[in-house]
């Protein structure tokens, strides 16, 4: 890396988190800092889940992923993820939007209990701190590979980085961190636009790439450049494929921050157009870095770590200045992400934990500035991770997400959509991560188990089907006994067409009496409800191109179309 | 009338965008002078990052 490399990376990520810093005063108000008062339009909330999505781990994982998984990581990044905000958006986040919850594991209280809330935080922690350590791990092989630092000056970058983009976040609260978010989301476009231009160009477009892989072995192209391509032994490819879709709905369905930015929306519409925007950006960007796999495998056939496959790709093709400018947007990936997971775990750890539990009336500033204080401490525990990620971040990331972060999302979706009784939610919980680490302990120890129970890719079916089942299951047992969910217990909890957030929301902050004169009942009772839309609806409806739901269907279909036919 | 800060800010902003673009394609016409590869490539990128922040600075102007 020469010096104009480094200026470039200096330049755009300096000026960015420059500007964080110039143009998002102190925030002191909790509704402020944690929701940017419920006031972000649609783009910004859209780019910013993209960009809170894809991180610079997901530019060295996804290649080194691709190298041996193929195209097949398609169906996760085009459809999984789409289909996760688009749940989120459309069902699971209207009821908590609405109810005035901050956070997702707040609602869980309302509707499951306090062991469900206390689970689902840790839960939160373990997944999102997994992923700052995939993101350390990542800016340290491509400071360490591309640019040659050595190792412990990577070390120094990596955590320089981590420290400066607490800063905006502390001052700036999630407007900040999104707004940063969306300045971010460009420059990682270009970059990987940039460098898949370059790598297509040089092996001939998909043609080249189809013959240069074949030539090294003919099974490749099928397996490489097919989303049906890759099944492990004993595991079919549409196993494969519906486990993708379901690592990212997951993902989108249960990360207190990416929800945090889709609460903060200025209105409903806003937040439902935010996941078309989300998912079209997160669409191009991962067809461009999912692409460098199969493009790796032709430079470099033999690689041991897979993860080395980006930095060395990067090293070879880019002369000076366009390196920079693509190292300059792996590095604004990271930012993106550094900064989300610092509002959103913080929101986790101030209100269903500190506020929760441990102090529970104190004045409002108060919890603005423990959750400030909160914030480079979730970046410090991302580092322990990094010691186990060797073997391939993407694989370490799926195993423990098939185990740990499904269950959670099965029980927040039966809890959105079904009328399941309250106690059933610790039930499906329980069920789903007994199973999901037992199925994780059985592979590591060898334990004799069948292949369709330790599988990575079966854990994702499995932990849907058992959870699920285990929760309609014991609040049928429990009607039989105690009679049906009375309606006042579901008001405002469960998804419905038409409730109005008026209706229901002096009876939320009376609903839990653990919550009586606490700063949390305060804060539910006086934040202001926001519109379903930010316009006045003409008499006759909206026009179809306004509709949000439209362009969800739409790309829904297109992105099947493009899966399952063209590319299977 | 507008809220003269929100004016304020927004002009600030286009001024900001305007000198941060300028300033990254200034540098990726230098990369030039260290290797002539790809020049094509960065003499692309570099020209639409002028444009767009000509058309920042110009708005920045007519909204002063």
């Amino acid at each position: 890396m020469t010096a104009i490399d480094w200026l470039l990376l200096l330049t755009i990520n300096g000026g960015i988190v420059a500007y964080g810093l110039i143009a998002f005063r102190q925030k002191r108000e909790s509704f402020d800092w944690y929701l940017a008062a419920k006031s972000m339009p649609w783009w910004v909330v859209g780019l910013s889940a993209f960009g809170t999505a894809v991180d610079s781990g997901d530019y060295v994982a996804i290649a080194g992923g691709s190298y041996k998984l193929g195209l097949s990581q398609l169906s996760q990044w085009w459809l999984g993820i789409a289909a996760g905000w688009f749940v989120l958006s459309f069902f699971v986040i209207v009821p908590m939007y609405r109810s005035g919850v901050f956070t997702n594991a707040e609602w869980l209280e309302f509707r499951f209990g306090p062991a469900v809330r206390l689970l689902a935080v840790l839960i939160n922690v373990q997944s999102r701190t997994n992923v700052l350590g995939n993101i350390f791990f990542s800016m340290f092989l491509i400071l360490s590979i591309v640019g040659q630092v050595e190792e412990g000056w990577s070390w120094a970058v990596v955590v320089g980085a981590a420290a400066t983009s607490t800063l905006y976040i502390i001052r700036g609260g999630l407007q900040a961190g999104a707004f940063m978010d969306a300045l971010q989301s460009v420059v990682m476009i270009a970059a990987s636009l940039v460098l898949w231009g370059v790598l297509w160009g040089h092996v001939g477009g998909w043609d080249g790439l189809e013959q240069k892989l074949a030539a090294l072995d003919p099974q490749l192209p099928g397996t490489l450049l097919h989303v049906g391509g890759y099944s492990p032994p004993g595991v079919s490819p549409w196993v494969v494929a519906c486990s993708f879709v379901i690592v990212l709905t997951t993902y989108a369905v249960i990360n207190q921050y990416e929800a945090i930015r889709f609460l903060g929306a200025r209105s409903e519409w806003d937040f439902k157009m935010a996941a078309l925007v989300a998912s079209l950006a997160t669409a191009t960007c991962l067809w461009f870095n999912v692409c460098l796999g199969p493009l790796a495998r032709v430079e470099f056939p033999d690689l041991k770590i897979m993860d080395q496959a980006y930095p060395l790709l990067v090293q070879k093709h880019l002369p000076t200045g366009l390196l920079g400018l693509v190292l300059a947007g792996v590095v604004a990936a990271g930012y993106s992400t550094f900064d989300s997971i610092g509002i959103g775990i913080t929101s986790l750890l101030v209100r269903d934990i500190y506020a929760r539990f441990l102090v529970k009336n104190a004045p409002d500033a108060h919890y603005t500035r423990v959750g400030r204080l909160a914030v480079p401490f979730i970046m410090a525990c991302g580092f322990l991770y990094v010691p186990f990620l060797k073997q391939g971040m993407l694989l370490f990331y799926l195993r423990l997400a098939g185990a740990i972060a499904v269950p959670l999302m099965s029980v927040i979706l039966v809890g959105i959509f079904t009328r399941v009784h309250r106690q059933t939610g610790v039930i499906g919980l329980g069920v789903g991560l007994i199973y999901g680490l037992s199925a994780v302990l059985g592979e590591a120890y060898q334990w004799p188990l069948p292949v369709w129970y330790t599988s990575t890719w079966w854990t994702y079916l499995w932990n849907i089907v058992l959870p699920v089942s285990a929760m309609l299951l014991s609040s049928w047992i429990i009607s039989r006994w105690k009679g049906a969910v009375r309606e006042e217990e579901l008001r405002g909890l469960v998804y419905a067409r038409g409730s109005r957030p008026e209706d229901y929301r002096q009876a939320m902050g009376h609903r839990l009496r653990a919550l009586e004169g606490t700063w949390l009942q305060r804060t539910l009772l006086e934040a202001p409800s926001r519109p379903e839309y930010p316009f006045e609806v003409p008499p006759g409806g909206l026009p179809w191109h306004r509709r949000p739901g439209v362009w969800a269907c739409l790309y829904l279909g297109v992105a099947c179309l493009l899966l399952f036919v063209v590319l299977w | 009338m507008g809220n003269p800060e929100k004016e304020q800010q927004e002009h600030f902003e286009r001024r900001y965008a305007a000198a941060l673009l300028v300033v990254v394609a200034v540098l990726l016409l230098a990369s030039i002078l260290y290797t002539g590869r790809l020049w094509g490539v960065k003499a692309g990128i570099a020209l639409g990052l002028l444009m767009m922040g000509g058309y920042f600075f110009f708005r920045a102007r007519v909204s002063r």
